[in-house]
């Protein structure tokens, strides 16, 4: 416990240098990408998925990104029989950044597709077939840049679609992502007037 | 037929006239060239099939400072009576036109347009039954940006697609379904409300 304190107090310490020491880094030029692990939670069903989240994210100016974020389907930590075995999403938007320093708080509207297919354990579902639908999705995060090249970052979505293949089912959902993101910036600052 | 050529006649003589009113003042194509990119989420509803959730993207191309264009893509998918599944898919074009010269946040507009469409009607227990056809459509409606930055528009918009061409109709009784393709009546079609986010990439021309 008391070198989770340490680590969390230096990380908090070299936060704040980098943040002072250093030009704006979210700014227009700017790539970023990250993938990481992704927990939800499906409204309507007692069942909860996990998802490999990948994001690659440019900034067309200091307060618009073009985002493209994909999702595969890793498991389910519920057994239910009328489950999904597979969901994988491709979404594309664009956010709307409120940038203060390095922090970066976002939203963001990202229309996409659903991949998806269900479990053959149900009598009711014989065999399963892959089916693709549009879907909606709603996103909020928040990403905080320590120096030239890494950021942290958690975000929430929440998607609305239904798959209406074998059997019809909501994909209304609220998936969550957490890590450690990387970034670039692919334009060179404009020089402040003095 | 008739109905098709007077729908036709409507729309071409409103666009006539939105040309007409955009090119009385020679200022008014500084805001001309600009093409944008974006992506859009589509709500179908007032249909006789149900309502459905659709996706896509568009791209626009800006003609004058009260005229511009949208070209599309999209697919929406309905799900009726959890038993069957209908699939649309639109490519298309819109134009827009701005009746306010001078709005700037709030830029509300008039649009009208054109697009193929594709149908397709599947029983969700059994996707080997399907049936099909492809068609044309009009659409035309009301719709408003939200200009967010000089660049970044979140534009909502809802306009009434009209299909042209032949119906898929289901009829779902306890023990049977059928699927029937009808001649279409003059209004057949959906209400169509869209959201999307775009971005103006650049300037084709007065650069």
């Amino acid at each position: 416990m008391e070198q989770i304190k340490n680590f969390f107090i230096l990380f908090l310490l070299l936060s704040n240098m980098f943040a002072y020491s250093q030009d704006q880094i979210p700014r227009k030029g700017l790539v970023k990408g990250m993938a990481t692990i992704s927990p939800a939670k499906m409204f309507g069903y007692n069942e909860s998925y996990f998802y490999l989240h990948g994001n690659l994210e440019g900034y067309l100016s200091d307060n618009v990104s073009v985002s493209g974020d994909g999702y595969m389907s890793l498991g389910q930590q519920t057994r239910a029989p009328e489950a999904f075995r597979k969901i994988n999403n491709l979404f594309f938007g664009l956010n709307y950044h409120f940038i203060k320093g390095n922090g970066d708080f976002y939203i963001g509207v990202q229309p996409g597709v659903c991949i998806a297919t269900l479990e053959t354990i149900s009598p009711k579902i014989l065999i399963a077939h892959y089916g693709t639908s549009p879907v909606f999705s709603a996103v909020a995060g928040y990403n905080y840049f320590v120096g030239k090249y890494f950021n942290f970052f958690v975000q929430t979505r929440y998607i609305v679609g239904s798959h209406n293949y074998d059997l019809h089912k909501s994909l209304s959902e609220i998936r969550f992502s957490a890590g450690l993101g990387f970034n670039i910036n692919a334009m060179k600052s404009k020089p402040k007037p003095s | 037929m008739k109905q098709v050529i007077k729908i036709y006649i409507i729309i071409f003589n409103l666009f006539f006239l939105c040309s007409l009113s955009s090119q009385t003042d020679e200022t008014n194509t500084k805001n001309g060239g600009w093409f944008s990119l974006g992506a859009r989420s589509t709500l179908s509803a007032f249909s006789d099939e149900g309502a459905g959730i659709g996706t896509g993207g568009q791209f626009r191309i800006q003609l004058a400072d009260q005229v511009n264009t949208e070209w599309f893509a999209d697919y929406i998918t309905i799900n009726i009576d959890d038993k069957v599944r209908s699939d649309y898919y639109h490519i298309g074009w819109s134009v827009m036109f701005y009746p306010l010269k001078n709005a700037k946040k709030i830029k509300p507009y008039i649009l009208a347009g054109h697009c193929f469409d594709y149908n397709r009607v599947t029983l969700i227990s059994s996707p080997s039954i399907s049936v099909d056809r492809w068609g044309s459509a009009v659409q035309a409606g009301l719709a408003t940006h939200f200009n967010i930055t000089e660049r970044f528009d979140l534009t909502l918009s809802s306009q009434y697609m009209v299909h042209l061409s032949t119906v898929l109709r289901t009829h779902i009784e306890p023990n049977n379904i059928a699927i029937t393709e009808e001649q279409s009546t003059i209004l057949h079609g959906h209400l169509l409300t869209t959201i999307s986010l775009n971005y103006k990439i650049g300037k084709l021309w007065n650069k």
